[in-house]
């Protein structure tokens, strides 16, 4: 390469001349003509203006240039510049159009320029040596003589190289921030940042993120050849960076300092290599430069985001830095936004979760109540139904009903009670009045006023059951009252009072007891004559053969067991008829038993019975003595009767807590086990009491049986045959209101 | 002095028979056999006693206690009937009768013990 000849130094003058003059023509310099520049001045002046000026020959040789000229085109200074050939500075450039086409040198503006035609555009060079990217705006302007001819030409280059990066940069940044705002699961947006980083800034890009124990994770791994994708992440799988490390991504994690590492020499990266493995991949991934830069949000790191350059030879300078950084920034916000969202998601989840669920409750809530509803409906509908049942009930009972609550209000009453009583009011006008607003109503019907209202009020004092108390009306009808307490355990709810119209009973029970009176008597009458002429006959005997004599015993002995049968079956009809209703009396039992026993006295004798008494102190009690007597009397004729000579009766009274036992015990043929059962049975003989005595009436026992339970009581007995029978009456020991 | 036993009673058998029986024992027994009878001795001369049945045609043994009740006539009556009724027995009672004794529950020879009581 030859030196091109420097033009003659007044020629070198006056083009400096003219150019000055170009130069400041649009600045308006009016005196500028009439100015002695002199060539030093030019220079100076030239010098001074930080566009790059070259002056091109008309055969394109370079005639001067400054020195920002030479920094333009990567020349150390315009000496070399100017002393290098053109073909050579051309080679050492490629050079793109502003829309990073590949220009071909016939359509530079200074080729076009020394065709004639001033020209410019926007330029970008990468110098192939250093891979370093400049901008220029390139003004060409051919200066021609007088005949037209270019003379030379006058290259400004006007270096846009950082705008351009900022520009490039902010429309990169502008991309990034729309790739990170694009997705809010933060590590789909990392990987899109790194594609985005990748080939544009960096061969290879790798984001770390650091997790709540400390530990990087690699999120994120992207490389300009996607075989080696996998390499990185086998390289961060295999030699993961230690979190002791004071640099690298540790180092940038715990300092929240970026790194930069513009030329990564090799024995850099035999230093860092673990192992020959891991040597041999990082030269494999040939790493030249590399920036690590913090990603950090509110003061704090979150990761960091490593910038690899390797295939490209490019070197990371500074600015690079600033931006990666500017880059980290915004992924850091970017996660920060993430994370935030997925709080808010997850509350908003939570939120939406948790009102599904008060939703849900909600519903349960409103089921279980409808529910409810439904069942408190239905259950009125059964109270009213069955209200309703029980008003029907009360209307439609074939007596007088009045139903009070437990402050004798009336809750319902009948048509049948408000006739018995000949109220005037329907029954439904009745309810909920007090029962002594019409009681006066009611006693002027009944016959006896005052005792009337006396039992109310007895019956409102104890308040316990009353059955068939008798009320005669004026006129002359007889009901049968009962009152019913109604208890729902211990509290007392309410009370009915039911009215029977039993004068038509009462009649019928009249007739019958006529009846029987007047047909026992038409029994009695002739069995009188029968009886009496057989004793009067019997008085006679001296006349009679003996077996007459026995025939007239037997006659006469029979009118007495007829006799005792007509009386024992008006007992029965009048016990089962009801019309033998016990009193209540202060009774000595020792003294009832005694009085048996004498009167039993004679009879024993004479059948050669022995009669013992048994007593236990003098028990008196409550009951009807009447009837017990009558009891303890039919048992002890039964013993008497079967009974043979010579035997023994034994009357036991004993004394227990509760109760008063009257045990008649006897020496006779005693029940048949197998007859025991039906012993109390009306009418029924044992078989070999009929043998004993075939006159029996078959009523005692079982008036004794009938008559007791009128008192309460019950008869028992042990009995075995041959031997004799143990009856027991057990009286419940009531002690008489004053001893 | 003889005491004198009015009896009143309609069926001949036992009328005829009680006289008989009472006879043994030393007393003047006059019968009649109806209530209306009754009243008309009484008026005519009032007895020691009355033996009186209840059932009798024209005048019955109640309103022969009622009459003696209303003339104030205080000899001892005795019931003897063939009705046994508390009813019954309880009215005579309430009415002044002395005692009350059912005829067929008794032997013939029984009868005297059983008034003898009530001749002062």
């Amino acid at each position: 390469m030859s030196t091109p000849p420097l033009p003659k130094r007044i020629a070198v003058s006056s083009v400096i001349k003219k150019t000055a003059e170009r130069l400041m023509s649009p600045l308006s310099f009016p005196l500028l003509p009439t100015l002695e520049f002199s060539k030093e001045r030019l220079e100076l002046i030239l010098r001074g203006i930080a566009d790059g000026i070259t002056l091109q020959a008309p055969d394109g040789t370079l005639i001067y240039a400054n020195e920002p000229a030479a920094l333009v085109t990567g020349y150390a200074s315009a000496e070399e510049l100017l002393h290098e050939p053109v073909e050579n500075i051309m080679g050492k450039f490629e050079i793109f159009d502003e829309h990073g086409k590949s220009l071909p040198m016939q359509n530079m503006p200074s080729r076009l320029a020394l065709m004639g035609n001033p020209s410019e555009q926007l330029l970008q060079f990468r110098i192939r040596a250093t891979g370093e990217e400049r901008w220029s705006l390139l003004k060409s302007t051919p200066v021609k003589d007088a005949q037209g001819q270019v003379e030379y030409v006058i290259n400004i280059f006007h270096d846009l190289t950082e705008r351009k990066r900022n520009e490039e940069n902010a429309l990169f940044l502008s991309d990034a921030t729309s790739i990170l705002s694009s997705s809010l699961d933060y590590t789909t947006t990392l990987v899109s940042l790194a594609r985005l980083v990748v080939p544009k800034f960096a061969d290879w890009c790798v984001v770390h993120i650091v997790d709540n124990k400390g530990i990087a994770q690699n999120v994120a791994v992207e490389h300009v050849n996607p075989q080696k994708v996998k390499w990185a992440r086998d390289l961060d799988k295999k030699y993961p960076h230690s979190p002791d490390e004071h640099s690298g991504v540790y180092g940038v994690f715990k300092s929240g300092v970026p790194e930069l590492y513009t030329d990564i020499s090799d024995d850099m990266v035999k230093m860092s290599a673990q192992n020959d493995e891991h040597l041999a991949i990082l030269r494999e991934l040939g790493m030249r430069s590399v920036m690590i830069v913090p990603m950090v949000a509110n003061g704090k790191v979150l990761g960091t985001i490593s910038f690899i350059a390797a295939e490209s030879n490019k070197n990371y300078r500074t600015e690079d830095l600033k931006f990666a950084e500017n880059l980290g920034g915004r992924a850091a916000l970017a996660i920060e936004n993430a994370r935030l969202y997925r709080e808010a998601q997850f509350e908003i989840e939570e939120r939406i979760r948790v009102e599904k669920e008060v939703r849900h409750l909600n519903e349960v809530l409103e089921q279980k109540v409808e529910q409810r509803t439904h069942a408190l409906q239905i259950s009125q509908k059964q109270d009213r139904a069955s209200l309703q049942r029980f008003k029907n009930v009360i209307a439609q009972l074939p007596m007088g009903a009045l139903v009070l609550d437990e402050k004798n209000y009336i809750i319902e009453v009948n048509q049948n009670f408000c006739d018995f009583f000949k109220l005037s009011d329907t029954p439904h006008a009745l309810v909920g009045r007090h029962y002594f607003e019409f009681l006066d109503s009611l006693q002027s019907v009944v016959q006896q006023p005052a005792e009337y209202t006396e039992t109310f009020h007895a019956i409102f004092q104890n308040r316990q059951l009353v059955l068939n108390q008798e009320i005669l009306l004026r006129d002359g009808r007889i009901l049968f009252r009962d009152y019913v307490p109604i208890m729902d355990d211990q509290t007392f709810l309410g009370q009915i009072f039911l009215y029977r119209d039993v004068t038509r009973d009462k009649r019928i029970d009249a007739a019958k007891s006529e009846f029987m009176s007047l047909a026992s008597h038409q029994l009695r009458t002739p069995l009188t004559t029968i009886r009496w002429a057989l004793g009067r006959l019997q008085k006679a005997e001296n006349f009679l053969q003996d077996s007459h004599r026995n025939m007239l015993s037997a006659a006469r002995n029979a009118t007495v067991v007829m006799a005792d049968t007509i009386n024992a079956m008006l007992t029965v009809s009048r016990v089962e008829a009801g019309h033998i209703l016990p009193k209540s009396m202060k009774v000595n039992v020792a003294t009832l038993i005694e009085d048996i026993h004498e009167e039993s006295a004679a009879i024993c004798e004479e059948k050669h019975l022995n009669f013992l008494l048994s007593v236990e102190g003098d028990p008196v009690i409550e009951t009807d003595g009447q009837l017990l007597k009558e009891i303890i009397s039919n048992l002890i004729r039964n013993s008497i009767q079967y009974t043979k000579e010579n035997g023994s009766i034994r009357v036991n009274l004993v004394r227990a807590s509760h109760h008063l036992e009257i045990q008649v015990i006897d020496t006779g043929v005693g029940i048949p086990a197998h007859q025991q059962e039906r012993i109390f049975q009306k009418f029924f003989r044992a078989d070999n009491a009929i043998l004993r005595q075939p006159d029996g009436t078959g009523l005692g026992l079982y008036l004794a049986f009938i008559m007791a339970k009128l008192l309460h009581s019950s008869v028992s007995f042990v009995s075995e045959e041959g031997e004799g029978t143990t009856f027991s009456v057990t009286l419940p020991f009531i002690l008489p209101a004053s001893v | 002095m003889m005491k004198t036993i009015l009896v009143a009673e309609d069926e001949p058998f036992l009328r005829e028979t009680i006289q008989l029986g009472l006879e043994e024992h030393q007393v003047h027994v006059i019968v009649v056999s109806n209530g209306d009878d009754a009243v008309a001795e009484i008026q005519k001369s009032p007895p020691d006693l009355l033996l009186l049945d209840l059932l009798m045609p024209k005048r019955d043994g109640y309103s022969v206690l009622a009459f003696l009740r209303q003339n104030s006539f205080n000899f001892p009556v005795i019931i003897l009937s063939n009705l046994s009724d508390e009813l019954d027995q309880s009215k005579c009672i309430e009415l002044g009768a002395k005692d009350y004794l059912v005829k067929s529950d008794m032997d013939e020879d029984e009868l005297w013990p059983n008034i003898q009581k009530y001749l002062l």
